[in-house]
């Protein structure tokens, strides 16, 4: 992204003052300039407001382009204190396959965030990534906790497995520390729905990029490495959802919102509509989706105008903005992306 | 009295659903109940804004004609309430 220095050398209060004793023509011309310097104020405001504070010594040290991987083992307890440290960054394969699926599947989702969106870990500043495995009994889940921890559940074995077997889950989980840094989406209705389909679009790009698939040789399923057989063959399809089991109840459009108040509003619902919507574009323009498509969504979830409670239509207009202005206002991408939220029925503001 | 309990989010979505009754339970897990009824029971108070994937929990309790509702967030759970709430997980099913 590039800022128009020039239009903001001089004060707001200067150009007013010129503005005033200026000529008709020269008048629009600084108010126009105002008008840009107002946004890119604001813009830079809002971007500084995002910044987390950082130890000077990241600053100063900080490189990028290697992850800092700490694998845990809870022993199957519930604590979300860390237990055992198993294996750190840069040491061998650990006896236990769980604990080396975390550490490979963060791996994968490090490279592709600093190969292709030049992103150095969940903050952009080297975050470590701790990542505490066979958590609880039976627990048929994984989650990011808000503090910097993903924690993996080795299922029930009925509705999940070792949910650390899921490339595609381990991105979905680190995309949420990504969200939690960026736009930082309230994780409740329409704004946890796309906090929701973010996690799913990454954590799908996760695993096409390491398998090195195109859009059109993906099956755009999320979780098919770690389900049970109650959830056979995978827990959602970005393609066609509501599909991907006999239980899912995902929406593909916004005729079909679903208003509940379980599950933090439908998150996982609702996401659906914009996960169909990320389909749509990249199968339309074909090719490898982390590249073009993989942009734009990482373009909007850094755009200042994505926050707390952003709404679907919202982040469209926001996709398309930067589609065109990366590709062209008539580019296939940009033609792509309108098609994508159109076929979810998603208004672009 | 009659229990009624949903699991909600977690990295799945999926609501899962039981109904019981008290009777049925555990002598533990029925103290567990009696003192819900009366007491709000939760944890520490650790839930963290940023997380997500975690489950949320609803227990709707019905004893004569008025019903009592709980809900709690997964890191919000008291410590005396989840053998009660991992044992009625067990025999819940998928809402759908």
């Amino acid at each position: 992204m590039s800022y128009q220095s020039l239009a903001c050398i001089l004060s707001p209060d200067l150009l007013y003052k010129l503005a005033r004793e200026a000529t008709d023509e020269h008048r629009a011309a600084i108010l126009q300039t105002l008008e840009l310097d107002q946004s890119f104020r604001l813009r830079r405001a809002e971007l500084a407001a995002r910044q987390v504070p950082r130890p000077l010594a990241s600053m100063v040290v900080g490189v990028g382009g290697t992850p800092d991987r700490s694998i845990y083992d809870q022993g199957h307890s519930s604590s979300y204190i860390p237990g055992a440290l198993v294996r750190k960054e840069g040491q061998g394969p650990a006896s236990d396959v769980s604990l080396n699926q975390a550490y490979d599947g963060f791996g994968f989702t490090y490279k592709l965030y600093w190969d292709i969106y030049h992103r150095d870990s969940i903050d952009d500043q080297g975050m470590p990534i701790d990542a505490m495995v066979h958590y609880g009994d039976v627990y048929d889940n994984a989650f990011w906790d808000g503090a910097g921890h993903m924690f993996f559940g080795d299922g029930d074995g009925q509705l999940l497995t070792d949910t650390t077997k899921g490339l595609d889950v381990i991105g979905h989980e680190l995309t949420h520390g990504v969200t939690q840094h960026e736009a930082n989406l309230t994780y409740s209705g329409q704004s946890g729905a796309l906090n929701e389909s973010i996690s799913d679009v990454f954590g799908s790009l996760v695993k096409q990029y390491h398998l090195g698939q195109s859009a059109l040789q993906a099956d755009w399923l999320v979780g098919s490495d770690i389900i049970g057989p109650e959830l056979a063959p995978a827990l959602r399809s970005m393609k066609a959802p509501g599909t991907a089991n006999k239980h899912d109840d995902q929406r593909a459009d916004m005729d079909h919102y679903r208003h509940t108040s379980t599950d933090s509003g439908g998150v996982h619902t609702n996401s659906g509509i914009p996960n169909h919507a990320f389909y749509v574009t990249a199968t339309t323009l074909g090719g490898y989706a982390w590249e073009a498509p993989g942009n734009i969504w990482y373009d909007a979830l850094l755009d200042p105008k994505v926050m707390h409670r952003s709404t679907f239509a919202l982040f469209a207009g926001v996709t398309l903005r930067h589609a065109r202005s990366r590709y062209g206002a008539t580019s296939n991408e940009a033609q792509a992306v309108q098609a994508g939220w159109e076929a979810v029925k998603v208004r672009v503001r | 009295m009659r229990v009624r309990f949903v699991r909600s989010g977690g990295l799945a979505g999926l609501d899962l659903v039981a109904t019981v009754d008290s009777a049925d339970l555990s002598g533990d897990q029925q103290k567990v109940v009696l003192a819900l009824l009366t007491k709000d029971l939760r944890g520490p108070g650790v839930s963290r804004p940023g997380g997500a994937d975690q489950f949320s929990y609803q227990l709707e309790i019905q004893a004569g004609d008025s019903t009592v509702r709980r809900q709690w967030q997964e890191d919000d759970v008291h410590e005396s309430v989840r053998p009660l709430l991992a044992a009625l997980t067990r025999q819940a099913k998928p809402d759908r």
